[in-house]
């Protein structure tokens, strides 16, 4: 209704708009309008009431001259907050109102200038102007000062409670305290604001950097969730696999891995979400053309469980070089196996027809059924040496691809080389003497060398062989020997036609022969290609020097032993007796074997008795009585074995000792039959005088010393016992450990024969133990086993034991061998 | 008394060669070219010896040989193989089956007269002590 009665008032230059200071004075709120420098510019006449001014005394001012804070109120903070206010109205450009204030207003001059205490509750807004920058604020206030006092002052405008008229003021009071806490916290806030978007930029910043990365990698990096997806892959993926990554994602992952892999990476992702680490694990991932690439993983969950952080490599080209590799492996293995295989079946298959063919003409040669007249003598021979020529072949060729294959094991020992060189040249000797060439060997110092005595006699004989073979009836072959360093270079010379340097390479490959010289039928061309590989084996080098006209001269060398050691124990033990004396039987068919027994046993003080005829030979023995006999095998029509049967069966005959001369290698027959030595021919001086010198000691021996026996195995103990009986040793058995200790505390053996694998206390256990007591630390041990032996077993055996046979290899020659050179002392320990 | 030896041998020329060489040695030869008949002929007439081939076609001579070795009757009857299965390999593995002796193919008759011998006398002479 009031509003109906205003008349418009209208200003003199615009007719039509109203006057807005007039309307602005007059409007019924509190109002100041500031400049941005502060300084008053408008006021409300309602404003200028409450603070009891004049508008003259606030236009132009700045509004903290106006209104000071009391200074007789020491927590004033009108001043400080208004202006923290207004300063965020001119950086902010939004409007900010202010908590309930207490800003007191100086009365007028007039009524005293005292300070009167007035509450206000402010809003400051800002007014832009056309430039977008702040022109005015507006200063807005309520008078709170008569409600906020009348709660002071006590008076009560309700009717209230006790209780709540305690609580109210409770509140109203700290209404104005918490305003206060709320501005000093924004201010805290806003500082802390700061700080955060300071940080929150460092962050984006560090996650680019990462993201850059996650992008860059060449490995396939991936986060997956709980739900079996994949939740981010990198581009890696896209190059690796070819699927895109939105591909990648909306399938559960499982799906991309391969069938046969599956069931392991799913236990994987469990694991890990178990908190465990993957690491290494590998598995198949299909790509889009279907092909399957091999992933390498690392991955960790976070801690929550839920995701996966997987980090994977290709490995696909790793694993299938891996792979070619194992398969070539394989594959070679398997044609080497069947390499082997198919040698032995061709060594079989060759000489079963040749089984025919030598033994027909053979039985043709004999003429067993009929005579044959001379050409079919003649044939018959061609058919005979070309079925031995294919049987040479055949064994040179298994040989030399034993050698290849590695397969060719060395039994290296110390070994005296004049000695080989000796053996080889009695063996050959028949053959020279054929062709009327002389053959000698210029001694130098004994030296030994680290080989293996049967391969070692296997070059010797090639080479004087070959040497024989090329060299012209009438020739001469000279061997010699030297020292090189560690080396002994070993010299055979021939006076034959030599080799044209061209040709000195090429003959020692296989199947190659001599283009010139004479012909050599009967070689099978890999003779010197199997003795180079021999000698190469031991650790040495064979070679040929030579000048057409001039002769040849194969060397081979071999390592030197180190330092003075012992050769073969050839026992000197007989001339530490005293002179020999005795009566010995030579029982021998051969008058060129018997006269050089004869030498060598009245050269070495025996008294000899010759006997040439096999079938008086036990009668004379049971006539003479000698102190020995020895005693050849392969004789007509009595054979050696028969005669020693006979002889060990006959009571008048049974105690002479028989050494058997012979050159059948077969030592285990001789003991079986109740031999006391066996020498192998041709006949060594020494090992032939020790022999009969060991059967003589053994003659005037009372007792045998006892041999224990300890092997579970009965046969084998069983075979051994009954093997050691015939020759007369005293033996005791055990079949275990504790039967071992038992027997050895009934009374002490001379030697015992061990095996080392036996049930509940080893043989190694025994024979620590018997090295450990003071009484049987000296108690010689023969170890016989087919366990396979670590080199630290062997090392300990070797310094604990007598000698170290093996079940594998022919063990009984050796075993008796041990026996009669261990217990040879025996009897002079004990007297 | 002649001694009656038993051959264990498929290949027809080989073993009319054996049968020829053992008679003109003056033994009375008995034949098997399989091992079913072999034990037949073994457990029946008692040989002094077994000449016995290994590969008999399809199978195994030393299943023979170990055989033999498990009968009391004829335990200490000597079997000697006489095969072409030369390496030393083999040796072991007939050594251990229980054969007595092992010749190779092609048969040295020297060699194989000698092992007759022995192993014929040491069978008598195992026989007379017992």
């Amino acid at each position: 209704m009031e509003v109906k009665t205003i008349r418009p008032v209208t200003s003199p230059n615009q007719k039509d708009s109203p006057d807005f200071r007039v309307l602005f004075e007059s409007a019924p709120g509190l109002y100041l309008v500031l400049t941005p420098d502060l300084k008053i510019v408008a006021v409300s006449d309602a404003y200028l009431r409450a603070t009891m001014r004049h508008r003259e005394d606030l236009l132009g001012r700045n509004i903290f001259d106006a209104f000071p804070d009391n200074p007789d109120d020491p927590s004033a903070t009108g001043v400080r907050n208004l202006r923290a206010s207004l300063e965020r109205v001119l950086h902010n450009k939004v409007a900010d109102a202010m908590a309930v204030q207490k800003y007191d207003i100086r009365k007028p001059e007039s009524e005293g200038g005292e300070f009167e205490v007035r509450y206000w509750s402010p809003m400051n807004s800002p007014v832009t102007g056309k430039d977008g920058e702040i022109a005015y604020i507006i200063h807005r206030v309520e008078d709170v000062t008569e409600f906020v006092g009348l709660k002071h002052l006590g008076i009560e405008q309700q009717k209230l409670t006790e209780e709540l008229r305690t609580r109210a003021e409770q509140m109203e009071a700290e209404v104005f305290l918490r305003a206060q806490e709320v501005q000093d916290a924004n201010a805290r806030l806003e500082e802390t604001n700061r700080e955060l978007e300071k940080r929150v930029a460092e962050a984006t910043q560090a996650r680019e950097d990462l993201d850059r990365y996650f992008m860059l990698s060449i490995d396939l990096l991936c986060v997956a969730g709980p739900d079996g997806y994949f939740k981010r892959v990198n581009p890696a993926w896209e190059k690796a696999l070819g699927w895109k990554a939105e591909e990648l994602l909306s399938r559960p992952y499982i799906e991309f891995v391969h069938p046969d892999d599956q069931r392991a990476t799913v236990r994987e992702a469990e694991y890990q979400a178990h908190g465990r680490e993957a690491v290494a694990f590998e598995n198949r991932y299909r790509c889009k053309d279907g092909s399957y690439r091999w992933l390498m993983w690392n991955a960790t969950s976070v801690v929550d469980g839920l995701h996966i952080y997987a980090m994977a490599r290709d490995v696909t080209e790793a694993k299938q070089t891996a792979d070619a590799l194992v398969k070539a492996k394989t594959e070679a293995e398997r044609s080497n196996r069947f390499k082997d295989q198919f040698l032995s079946t061709m060594s079989h298959e060759l000489r079963t027809p040749l089984n025919a063919v030598i033994g027909f003409s053979d039985l043709l040669t004999e003429q067993r059924c009929g005579p044959l007249n001379d050409r079919q003598g003649r044939y018959v021979n061609h058919i005979h040496s070309g079925g031995q020529h294919l049987l040479r072949l055949i064994n040179d060729v298994l040989d030399i691809s034993k050698i290849e294959a590695g397969r060719l094991q060395l039994a290296i020992e110390n070994v005296r080389i004049n000695h080989s060189i000796s053996e080889a040249m009695d063996t050959l000797r028949p053959l020279v003497d054929r062709k009327s060439q002389k053959l000698s060997m210029r001694t130098t110092t004994d030296l030994s060398v680290r080989a293996d005595s049967t391969r070692l006699r296997q070059v010797l004989i090639n080479l004087i062989g070959n040497a024989i073979k090329f060299t012209p009836e009438g020739g001469t072959i000279e061997l010699s020997t030297i020292q090189l360093g560690s080396t002994v270079r070993v010299d055979v010379r021939d006076s034959g036609p030599g080799i044209p340097a061209e040709e000195q390479r090429r003959i020692f490959e296989a199947f190659c022969r001599l283009q010139h010289g004479e012909k050599a039928p009967d070689g099978t061309g890999l003779g010197l290609a199997i003795t180079t590989r021999l000698v190469e084996l031991h650790g040495g080098y064979l070679g040929v020097e030579s000048k057409p006209g001039d002769g040849s001269c194969f060397y081979f060398t071999l390592p030197l032993v180190p330092t003075f050691e012992p050769a073969a124990p050839e026992s000197s033990e007989l001339s530490s007796l005293s002179r020999p004396h005795g009566k010995i039987l030579v029982v021998e068919d051969d008058p060129a074997a018997m006269q050089l027994l004869e030498t060598q046993l009245t050269s070495a003080g025996y008294e000899v008795v010759l006997c040439d005829d096999p079938a008086r030979a036990v009668a004379i023995a049971a006539e003479i009585q000698p102190d020995a006999v020895t005693l050849d095998i392969i004789m007509k029509p009595v054979s050696g074995w028969e005669l020693l049967i006979n002889m060990k069966a006959n009571p008048i005959t049974a105690h002479i000792p028989v050494v058997v001369v012979t050159v059948v290698d077969q030592a285990s027959m001789g003991a079986l039959f109740g031999a006391d030595e066996y020498v192998v021919k041709p006949v060594d001086r020494p090992r032939l005088l020790s022999a009969v010198g060991r059967c003589l000691n053994k003659r005037v021996r009372t007792k045998e010393p006892s041999i224990l026996i300890v092997e579970d195995d009965v046969p084998t103990r069983e075979y051994i016992a009954e093997l050691l009986s015939k020759q007369d040793y005293a033996v005791k058995t055990a079949g275990d450990g504790p039967e071992a200790r038992a027997r050895i505390a009934e009374s002490m053996p001379g030697l015992v024969v061990l095996d080392l694998i036996l049930p509940s206390v080893s043989g190694f256990q025994l024979l620590a133990e018997w090295r450990a007591d003071p009484k049987t630390a000296g108690l010689p041990v023969v170890v016989l086993t087919n366990k396979d032996l670590t080199p630290e077993e062997k090392a300990y055996l070797r310094t604990n034991s007598s000698a170290l046979l093996n079940k594998q290899e022919d063990w009984k020659d050796a075993l008796l061998k041990q026996l009669r050179e261990t217990l040879a002392l025996v009897p002079e320990m004990k007297s | 008394m002649k001694h009656r030896i038993l051959i264990v041998e498929d290949n027809k020329p080989n073993l009319e060669l054996l049968t020829d060489w053992l008679e003109s040695e003056g033994y009375e030869v008995l034949t098997a070219e399989n091992l079913q008949r072999a034990r037949t002929v073994f457990t029946e007439s008692q040989p002094h010896a077994v000449l016995l081939d290994i590969q008999l076609g399809g199978e195994d001579g030393l299943t023979f040989a170990s055989w033999a070795r498990r009968h009391a009757t004829v335990r200490d009857i000597p079997v000697i193989a006489v095969t072409a299965h030369a390496m030393i390999s083999d040796q072991e593995r007939i050594m251990q089956a229980g054969c007595h002796a092992c010749v190779p193919k092609p048969v040295n008759f020297k060699q194989l007269r000698q092992q007759l011998d022995i192993w014929i006398s040491n069978a008598e002479r195992l026989q007379s002590r017992s």
